[in-house]
């Protein structure tokens, strides 16, 4: 079976000026699932956001998804679609939830007005029907009194609802398919598991296939049935979220486990990752994370590939496998 | 959007000079709306030996004119058109300016230069020497023509303050989360963007009253505007020139009812700006 959403060698370039470009986000391939969750994650400057921007083709100016790229939606590649077919994938049938809920509403439209406006942007209804539906899709998120809120403004509301107002938005065309930026990173850790377990139910009620991009690994375990790490514009680690966590193969990955507390077990001095993330002007030309890795040796000075650690789990490290 | 009027309504009233503003400019509006119905006709001549030149008094409340017209009718009548000429002018130059701004802040490169640097261009020649030039040549102008001519003579200022602001807004979070749910261009400018800078528009329109009427009576006062025998405050003050010294009333009324609406008008709308701007708050 083909998957919902196949990512072939991702890649989004950048130009810096005297004819060089940069890639911030260099040759990632992923498959999501119906019904399941992936989670891409990794630390800020790392390309996992902008990974997502380029899934809907809205990579900010000047940058731009290289033609070379592949995205499969459903067997349909979009690289190919034109900018009236694209906008109807947006939205439509890949939903997205951005980060801030804060400034992802306008500020002076009311929340009845923004749902409806997305129902009506890929459905032909009238007025008054958007906004039944939008009254509805409240209620779905979990927003008490819904038909009152409707004409409330985004001022009036606490950040975790205006997240939920936000999910509401992206649910409105019925996507197949919902990209969660950093959907909690802005809101109270209380309200960040509402959120999450709200994700989780929608996904389970809709059979929607769950893109979550995130930093933070809390957030992933329980949640994503597979991850991917991404460092540096590429994916070091792939496998499903138990593996990783069981036993994470790349050095990058168990730096991550590493820099979190633990409530349970002995206390242990954090070990953070030296250093930090470079930025995509000053990659190195071998293992991108070579500079920063305790485990570096004379083999790094050449990029790895993708190598297998056990089955259906890859990392990006020659000391990853037994392959020479 | 109701709500938001009310509270900008609460804002400008809870300023001192907002409030008398506001007051001010009802009442003007008020007797601009019903005064014409109940004072006689403002171009009717009475006995031009007994009735020219009246004092203020018990018959005319503001005295005649030398032709034996009623001044308050007159004043009334002028002020009446002064307010739907500044209304209708500011109003059109605003729709054309915010327009123009918004073609120009939402089309980075080739468009928003050639407009940007068009409007530049006519910045650089002052509106009043456009205005002369032009009705100079056009002798007995017709009102709509001459309202059109205030309207495009006046919006450049209102242009680029809307393309700066939707170049601004074109990076917010909300406008990129509205692309990303698959909104067009047209949709975005016009439901995402123009909402955001309706605020500056309304400050920018309610200046621009003022600035018009000014400049209307201006050019009355030239000779160029309104033509007799149609009452213009303007025009008052014009023919008034040779009875000045011994019929005064004849030109400080109108007078008086120019400097009354426009800083009516200008108080509401520094009002208005201070109620909408966030670092006065």
């Amino acid at each position: 079976m083909t998957p919902l959403l196949e990512v072939r060698d991702l890649r989004v370039s950048f130009p810096v000026g005297e004819g060089r470009t940069i890639h911030p986000v260099d040759g990632v391939s992923f498959a999501l699932e119906r019904g399941r969750t992936l989670a891409l994650v990794g630390e800020s400057g790392c390309g996992k956001s902008l990974t997502g921007l380029a899934l809907l083709r809205l990579v900010p100016m000047p940058g731009r998804v290289e033609p070379s790229s592949v995205i499969r939606l459903d067997g349909e590649e979009l690289m190919t679609f034109d900018e009236e077919a694209m906008r109807a994938v947006r939205g439509g049938r890949i939903g997205m939830v951005f980060q801030d809920p804060m400034t992802s509403l306008n500020p002076v439209l009311t929340i009845g007005d923004q749902i409806a406006e997305a129902v009506r942007a890929h459905r032909k209804v009238s007025k008054s029907e958007a906004l039944a539906r939008a009254e509805s899709l409240l209620a779905e998120v979990g927003i008490a009194d819904p038909a009152r809120r409707l004409g409330e403004y985004p001022h009036q509301l606490s950040g975790g609802m205006r997240q939920r107002v936000m999910i509401a938005i992206a649910l409105a065309a019925e996507p197949e398919i919902l990209i969660a930026d950093e959907p909690t990173t802005a809101l109270d850790v209380t309200v960040q598991a509402q959120i999450l377990e709200l994700l989780d139910r929608l996904r389970t009620q809709r059979g929607m296939a769950v893109l979550l991009i995130t930093h933070d690994l809390g957030v992933v375990a329980g949640r994503a049935d597979d991850m991917c790490v991404m460092y540096a514009g590429q994916i070091v680690e792939r496998a499903s979220t138990r593996q990783v966590f069981e036993a994470p193969a790349h050095p990058y990955t168990r730096g991550l486990f590493g820099s979190v507390p633990t409530i349970t077990g002995p206390r242990e001095r954090l070990t953070p990752i030296a250093g930090s993330v470079p930025p995509p002007t000053a990659w190195p030309t071998g293992c991108r994370f070579a500079p920063r890795c305790p485990e570096r040796f004379a083999r790094c000075v050449t990029m790895p590939s993708l190598r297998r650690a056990g089955p259906g789990h890859e990392s990006r490290c020659w000391l990853t496998g037994d392959e020479p | 959007m109701s709500d938001r009027a009310r509270t900008l309504f609460d804002a400008v009233w809870k300023r001192p000079s907002g409030r008398a503003g506001l007051l001010a400019l009802a009442s003007l509006a008020l007797l601009a709306l019903i005064g014409p119905f109940m004072l006689p006709d403002p171009t009717m001549q009475g006995d031009l030996l007994t009735q020219s030149l009246l004092p203020p008094g018990a018959g005319h409340l503001l005295g005649t004119d030398q032709l034996s017209r009623d001044v308050l009718s007159r004043v009334v009548n002028g002020l009446r058109l002064s307010l739907v000429i500044g209304l209708t002018a500011a109003i059109l130059a605003v729709v054309f300016g915010a327009a123009v701004g918004l073609v120009a802040g939402a089309r980075p490169g080739v468009v928003d230069a050639l407009l940007m640097r068009t409007v530049d261009a006519l910045l650089a020649i002052p509106r009043l020497f456009i205005l002369l030039l032009v009705l100079a040549v056009w002798d007995r102008v017709p009102l709509p023509a001459l309202v059109l001519l205030l309207a495009l003579t006046g919006w450049y200022g209102t242009s680029r303050l809307v393309r700066a602001e939707t170049v601004r807004l074109r990076h917010e979070d909300f406008v990129r989360a509205a692309e990303a749910l698959g909104a067009g261009r047209l949709r975005i400018a016009l439901h995402h963007i123009l909402p955001n800078v309706a605020a500056p528009i309304l400050v920018a329109g309610t200046l621009g009253v003022g600035d018009v009427i000014l400049l209307e009576a201006g050019l009355t006062y030239l000779g160029l505007g309104i033509r007799p025998p149609t009452p213009s405050l303007g025009g008052m003050v014009l023919d008034s020139r040779a009875v000045f010294a011994t019929a005064p009333w004849t030109s400080i009324f109108p007078g008086l009812v120019i400097v009354l609406t426009v800083l009516s008008v200008n108080l509401v709308g520094d009002a208005l700006r201070e109620a909408l701007d966030p670092r006065s708050a």
